[in-house]
């Protein structure tokens, strides 16, 4: 444990290519430790249930340590893991036939494509925009917080949404405009207020 | 409240902060006037232009006639290639007929790809172990590839 203690300020990616090289697989340890509750806080903002994302950040850990050779470093280790929480959780929520997306789409489809130049995402407070986040759907929520929130690559997002990269920029597209199209039609406060 | 649920709420405003200010700032790529202008011209009604800059030019994505598209310019303001995504249900037959020998598959996305003068269409499909694929098909309804995502 000393041992592990040593490497607590290395950075993620020569702690990775310790584990790979030198077999120091105690090191994952630390990994653990950094990313736990990241990677617990993105499956439950999925998953919406406590139990299955507990279940949920194993599996992702396991999945994570049995790919870890094929971490080739090209993004940061954190956008890798994302990338893997991302594609467990959606993967999860596809196979549990809880989540079909182009069935969704075609029953909410968007009467109107609000002009962005007249809305500010800036504006909307921090509580109405995770609303806002729950009420579309789970992959559109996931490619908003992949793009925005994690910085991961359209390759990257495609590879773990199992879409094609033409697919995941029109898909993000889409999920600006339907968050700006129900902050309109819902929650954007009338003239009179 | 417990105090774990309290942090978690914490952690959860950060997260939607940052999306929030990222989503603001996004789009901001602005290409160059004479290839803003040449786009203006081809899509006249196009919303919310995105931009992107590959290798071979610039590329917008955006909202035209309330579909999202995709048009590829040349660094001199020509255009290249176009993708418009298509709902499911309005696949041209031969997307279809192409997709029928994989029993029990189901078609999740169509991207029609206008290049030169040639149109393929992109699919994406998943078989009935909810396998996912990408199947790029001609307009006569040959299978040009296909692959698992």
């Amino acid at each position: 444990m000393a041992n592990v203690a040593k490497y607590s300020t290395v950075k993620d990616e020569d702690l990775v290519r310790k584990i790979i090289e030198d077999h120091q697989t105690a090191l994952f340890d630390i990994l653990y430790e950094r990313y736990h509750k990241k990677v617990a806080d993105k499956s439950y903002s999925l998953l919406k249930n406590r139990e299955l994302s507990r279940d949920a950040v194993q599996a992702i850990f396991i999945r994570a340590f049995e790919r870890l050779a094929g971490f080739r470093g090209e993004a940061a280790f954190s956008s890798w893991l994302y990338s893997i929480t991302y594609n467990y959780c959606i993967d999860f929520l596809r196979k549990q036939k809880q989540l079909h997306y182009p069935e969704w789409n075609s029953l909410q489809e968007l009467p109107e494509i609000i002009d962005e130049a007249y809305e500010d995402f800036g504006d909307f407070d921090e509580g109405l925009f995770s609303r806002l986040l729950d009420e579309i759907h789970p992959e559109e929520k996931a490619l908003l917080m992949m793009k925005y929130h994690d910085d991961i690559s359209i390759r990257d997002i495609s590879i773990a949404l199992r879409i094609s990269e033409s697919a995941a920029k029109m898909r993000l597209k889409r999920a600006r405009a339907r968050l700006l199209f129900l902050y309109q039609e819902k929650y954007k406060p009338t003239s009179q207020e | 409240m417990t105090f774990e649920a309290i942090c978690v709420k914490k952690r959860n405003l950060i997260t939607m902060l940052s999306i929030r200010n990222n989503m603001a700032r996004a789009g901001k790529v602005t290409p160059p006037q004479f290839v803003a202008t040449a786009f203006g011209i081809l899509f006249p009604e196009a919303v919310n232009a995105e931009w992107y800059v590959n290798a071979q030019g610039f590329e917008a994505v955006f909202h035209h006639n309330h579909s999202e598209m995709i048009a590829m310019l040349g660094a001199n303001g020509e255009l290249l290639e176009t993708r418009l995504n298509m709902p499911a249900a309005k696949a041209p037959a031969m997307v279809m007929v192409a997709l029928a020998p994989e029993s029990e598959s189901e078609l999740m996305n169509v991207i029609k790809v206008e290049k030169n003068t040639e149109t393929t269409y992109e699919i994406i499909y998943r078989n009935r172990h909810l396998d996912r694929f990408v199947m790029l098909i001609s307009e006569q309804g040959n299978i040009l590839s296909d692959n698992a995502l």
